[in-house]
């Protein structure tokens, strides 16, 4: 099955990106995923941390932005091209450490018999620019850190305030990274904000599905590329009978996949490329997702008879 | 032979702006003093440091630095007082200088700090192999130096950080040594000494430091540096010994964090949002 195929991927990514660093294996700092170089022993740091970093980021004075030190900073980003491009968004929902807590966290919430939370389709519409004014902030302010006197403590504001932060350390057994910093006024700022932000999202989580994803800024980021991947998700409009399976099934109450009535490519900014929708498609090829315009799974009704007939 | 008469220890806490002079160690001695930092054009990082030097008397100044990954010593440039070494990719940095001043007790200056440069070029900087008669005087000459190796490129106040009086010549013996700190008042020429504590030297010569907090660092961010600058004085009968070493000081990284406060925020986060959700949704939130 599909889905025990991913909570595999899912598991065995998470303890190599956690831990991976502690038996020597380092996959550089440009991961497509929430890998956090604030667990000391992880295997890969994620890109975002990069982007706002000096050097190798946009903290960087202009007269380096417009010079042939820039390559410093394209490199990364070439390097994290190159790991996005051969999965696309599978990195999310396949791989990333941040994912699976969110799906262990939502798995207790299953156990205890609560009911998740429903968005309405506007609140959704409302939520989705955040993650791109996220990602605009994260070069935003580092350049005007460089070049435009902004206070130092703004360095690398999306890290400072992202809930992985304090989160994922906790399973290396260090909560360290709850506390408030009373350094001084902005690193006070940055802290509360954090810890709100943490608070808040460890109770969206528990009420829906990767309720972090819908902010993540790294989700933004690769859907800007999307088109440089060979991942297709692609819908034959013609054999839908319009059950509205693959938006009920959706982690992201994603109404596109059901709504669309022309367009074949139905990869849409939210998707993470979980498979859940095509999983409980009733129609035969309706949903598939290619890789290189390889089928990878394709729906079918066998297959969702079989798995509801498992349940 | 007969080696060490007396040996003190002062730590002259000095920030950039302010000169130190030399009246206020009563003692001529050289001194380095971070200035710029800067990324250059081709990926190189270039730091500057001005050579301070206070005794009049002094002769020519030799400046000599030398990698951790390799032995070699190379001559540092030194421009109108200002030696500015360039890194072409990550670099630990040992940087020294000499000087002697030929009264009639001779004296010798020395000054020493390590420093890291993380250059990312493909291009190396040029640079001169110093001569072996200059490069074998940083084995002979004593310097302080600091041990802690794991706080080696982020130097932070309130941690306390190991030092260790390196010198072939002086006997291994346990001394009682002053800590004096020299704290510069903003606008002021004069500075004031006093003492902070006693110390007392290891048999292996070592001493500890804890720098104070900073309320110019806490302000400033987290890669604004303070300088404090180490320095002892030693004499045996043939020859005196004024020895220093620069420290650059960040702000503590987690001295100001409250863990207690962060988990109350997160907690009372936690609850507000789980009663906004229970009040607020419209279906029950059991599932039947």
């Amino acid at each position: 099955m599909v889905e025990n195929l991913r909570l595999f991927s899912q598991h065995f990514s998470f303890f190599l990106l956690m831990y991976g660093g502690r038996l020597g294996l380092h996959l550089g700092s440009s991961l497509p995923c929430f890998a956090c170089p604030y667990v000391s022993g992880c295997a890969g740091h994620c890109y975002l941390m990069v982007l706002q970093r000096s050097s190798v980021g946009f903290q960087t004075a202009f007269d380096i932005l417009f010079s042939s030190a820039v390559l410093n900073i394209l490199w990364p980003f070439v390097i994290f091209l190159l790991f996005f491009a051969p999965l696309s968004k599978l990195w999310c929902a396949w791989i990333c450490p941040f994912c699976l807590v969110q799906d262990w966290i939502s798995w207790i919430r299953k156990k205890l018999r609560i009911r998740e939370i429903i968005l309405t389709r506007k609140t959704r519409k409302r939520l989705k620019p955040i993650k791109y004014l996220l990602l605009a902030l994260m070069v935003i302010i580092p350049v005007a850190i460089a070049n435009f006197n902004l206070h130092p403590d703004w360095a690398m504001p999306f890290c400072q305030i992202c809930p992985a932060k304090p989160i994922l350390p906790l399973f290396e057994g260090n909560l360290g990274h709850f506390h408030i910093d009373f350094t001084n006024g902005v690193t006070m700022g940055f802290s509360l904000v954090s810890m709100v932000i943490a608070g808040g999202m460890l109770t969206g989580m528990f009420f829906k599905e990767r309720f972090f994803c819908m902010f993540c800024p790294m989700l933004g980021l690769m859907h800007l590329f999307k088109r440089i991947s060979p991942v297709r998700f692609e819908k034959e409009v013609h054999t839908c009978i319009g059950c509205g399976n693959c938006e009920r099934m959706c982690p992201m109450d994603i109404p596109d996949v059901h709504l669309e009535k022309n367009k074949k490519d139905v990869l849409t900014q939210d998707c993470m490329g979980c498979m859940s929708c095509a999983q409980s498609c009733p129609g035969d090829s309706t949903l598939t997702f290619k890789w290189f315009g390889v089928p990878l799974f394709s729906s079918s009704r066998h297959y969702l008879a079989r798995k509801w007939s498992q349940k | 032979m007969k080696k060490i008469l007396t040996l003190s220890v002062f730590l002259a806490l000095c920030l950039v702006s302010v000169p130190l002079y030399a009246t206020s160690l009563d003692a001529g001695f050289l001194y380095f003093k971070f200035l710029d930092m800067k990324k250059e054009k081709n990926g190189q990082v270039s730091q500057a440091i001005e050579l301070i030097c206070t005794d009049p008397a002094a002769g020519a100044v030799n400046v000599l630095y030398q990698e951790d990954q390799n032995p070699t010593v190379f001559w540092a440039p030194v421009t109108n007082g200002v030696v500015t070494l360039f890194a072409h990719r990550p670099s630990r940095i040992r940087l020294f200088a000499f000087a002697v001043n030929q009264t009639a007790l001779p004296k010798t200056l020395v000054a020493h700090t390590n420093l890291v440069l993380f250059g990312k070029s493909s291009t190396p900087a040029p640079r001169g192999v110093a001569d072996d008669l200059h490069a074998n005087l940083l084995t002979l000459l004593p310097t302080i130096e600091l041990v802690s190796p794991e706080l080696y490129y982020w130097h932070q106040t309130g941690q306390p950080l190991e030092f260790r009086i390196q010198s072939p010549a002086l006997v291994s013996t346990d001394l009682s040594l002053q800590l004096l700190a020299v704290r510069p008042v903003p606008q002021m020429a004069i500075l004031e000494n006093h003492v902070i504590r006693s110390l007392k030297l290891t048999p292996s010569l070592e001493f500890f430091h804890t720098p104070p907090h900073d309320e110019h660092l806490r302000k400033a961010g987290a890669t604004a540096i303070r300088q404090d600058i180490l320095y002892t004085s030693m004499t045996d009968k043939t020859m005196e010994y004024a020895l220093t070493y620069t420290l650059a000081l960040h702000r503590s990284r987690h001295g100001f964090d409250n863990p207690v406060a962060g988990v109350l925020v997160c907690g009372s986060s936690l609850v507000l949002f789980t009663g906004l959700i229970l009040k607020k949704r419209r279906t029950p939130w059991w599932k039947i």
